[in-house]
């Protein structure tokens, strides 16, 4: 596999998933129904693969935020729906620098608590998986032979417990987004 | 939401194919495959970079996890046993820092000054593996051990740490930093973790295997006195290297260094590696300066040399050595 884009993957990880969800939420409570979040989203995710690399990058947070924001721009202007709608490039410094610090404190722990039922959603054999790959460094052979099943067998595990995650992540910005809109309903 | 189906379709799409890149054998025709259905969207590369960012993830939540798996949980403790079970080169260096230790065995009060190139750091901490090895870890070194039955397996998340790893040709001991392996069945080597997946191996004692993620066959061999630095980055540059300028031999035989910390201190020290437990039963004489190198596993002789500066007297009852008037 391309080392470089691995290495990105590992950054990616890191510093642009775990704020998959404040991305999402702000994008919700800045544009509403005008904007869909998944499609900004997901726009972010290609903008950021198509990075030969992100080691530049210094604060993936900042930079998802951006990113975000000027793919609202940029498909605003597409849809020439500009009027007003658009975030001038003072108004993007001053969300990004209102956001109160508790908010990032509950945030890590929001995502410590994510990690744990991350593990949760894995099942025992993916886990072993894992571990006999990534610690002991075991070929996908030797691997399906420690465990007793075969490398097929050993790729479906893997591959489920991705699956949980990744819908798990985005129900979790779901009940969130909902959670923003009754709030935002109440206020 | 007709969009939000989509997503999740391609969402799903891609879990099956980084779960297959990352974990299952892609051959040519699956290659050509995961291009076609990469260039088939422009979405789709997005959606592939964040499945393969959450396996990521997933496999540090493994990683940092205790080990819960099975009957496999044997997480790093400090063996209050004692008694380990050194391969026969280890013990002997063992031997040597003891015999050196008791030579020099004096115990200095008030401020002195002690080359720092002689004294360990000041966190270091030594600690017992439950299979009789021994890991001697710098201050920032964050380690996870995972024994068993067939296995032996230490995680090294950073910093540094030496193993005086006990003989047992059965179960191969594997060092894991970043990318970095770095395997032996009993010997004596350190391992640095160098920035995100890479490491640096140093060889005291012995051979030691040494290779990169997914490279098994293309390890190093490693004699004592040789190192070496590997990286996923520099892997073509990875060359075993001469001998370094400061052998670190002496970091695994075991002494415990202390540069003017209160006798409280120092004792709590060597209570941490030794079932026979010092206790030190008068306040002043527990604070008494101590400076000095000790063997660690000669917890009697430490509190004999400190007692003699203090004034103080030893008593010896069963495994526990009290230091008072």
């Amino acid at each position: 596999m391309d080392e470089v884009r691995d290495s990105n993957a590992v950054w990616v990880s890191r510093e642009i998933l775990p704020h998959e969800v404040s991305v999402r939420r702000w994008l919700v409570s800045r544009w509403g129904s005008r904007i869909d979040a998944d499609d900004v989203i997901q726009e972010c995710y290609c903008r950021i693969a198509m990075l030969a690399s992100a080691e530049h990058i210094e604060n993936g947070r900042a930079y998802f935020f951006r990113t975000a924001h000027s793919v609202v721009v940029d498909s605003a202007r597409r849809a020439k729906v500009a009027n007003g709608a658009v975030m001038t490039e003072t108004e993007w410094w001053d969300v990004v620098d209102r956001e109160p610090l508790p908010d990032r404190v509950a945030e890590d722990r929001q995502q410590l608590e994510r990690v744990a039922g991350l593990l949760g959603m894995l099942s025992w054999t993916c886990r072993r998986v894992i571990e006999l790959r990534r610690i002991n460094g075991l070929s996908q052979r030797e691997t399906a032979r420690q465990l007793g099943v075969s490398e097929h067998v050993v790729e479906n595990h893997v591959r489920r417990g991705l699956k949980r995650v990744l819908s798990a992540l985005a129900e979790q910005d779901a009940a969130t987004e909902a959670e923003e809109r009754t709030r935002n309903a109440d206020s | 939401m007709p969009t939000a189906e989509t997503t999740r379709d391609i969402a799903e799409q891609a879990a099956g194919w980084a779960a297959r890149a990352a974990y299952g054998e892609m051959d040519d025709d699956d290659r050509l495959a995961l291009e076609a259905w990469l260039s088939a969207d422009r979405r789709h590369r997005g959606a592939y970079l964040r499945a393969r960012a959450a396996l990521c993830a997933m496999e540090e939540a493994v990683l940092e996890a205790p080990r819960e798996t099975g009957a496999v949980n044997d997480n790093l403790s400090v063996d209050m046993a004692g008694r380990r079970r050194l391969g026969r080169g280890a013990r002997a260096l063992v031997a040597g820092a003891a015999l050196a230790a008791c030579a020099a065995g004096i115990v200095l009060i008030g401020p002195w000054h002690i080359p720092s190139s002689a004294i360990h750091q000041p966190d270091e901490r030594r600690v017992a593996l439950a299979d009789g090895s021994v890991a001697l870890l710098s201050a920032d070194a964050q380690v996870s051990a995972y024994i068993d039955s067939t296995t032996r397996t230490v995680v090294l998340r950073s910093g540094q740490a030496t193993f005086e790893v006990a003989r047992d040709p059965d179960r191969p001991f594997v060092v894991r930093t970043g990318d970095v392996y770095a395997q032996a069945t009993g010997t004596v080597y350190s391992v640095s973790k160098l920035g995100k997946a890479g490491g640096e191996v140093s060889v005291n004692e012995g051979t030691v295997l040494v290779w990169l993620q997914g490279e098994r066959n293309r390890a190093l061999s490693l004699r004592a006195g040789e190192s070496v630095t590997l990286s996923p980055e520099r892997a073509a540059l990875a060359q075993p290297l001469p001998e370094r300028s400061a052998p670190v031999a002496s970091r695994a035989t075991g002494e415990l260094s202390f540069d003017n910390i209160p006798l409280s201190a120092a004792a709590k020290r060597f209570n941490a590696v030794n079932d026979r437990q010092i206790v030190v039963e008068d306040p002043v004489i527990a604070a008494t300066p101590i400076v000095g190198l000790f063997s660690a596993d000669d917890p009697e002789s430490f509190a004999r040399a400190a007692a003699a500066v203090s004034g103080a007297r030893v008593t010896i009852r069963g495994d526990t050595i009290a230091i008072g008037m």
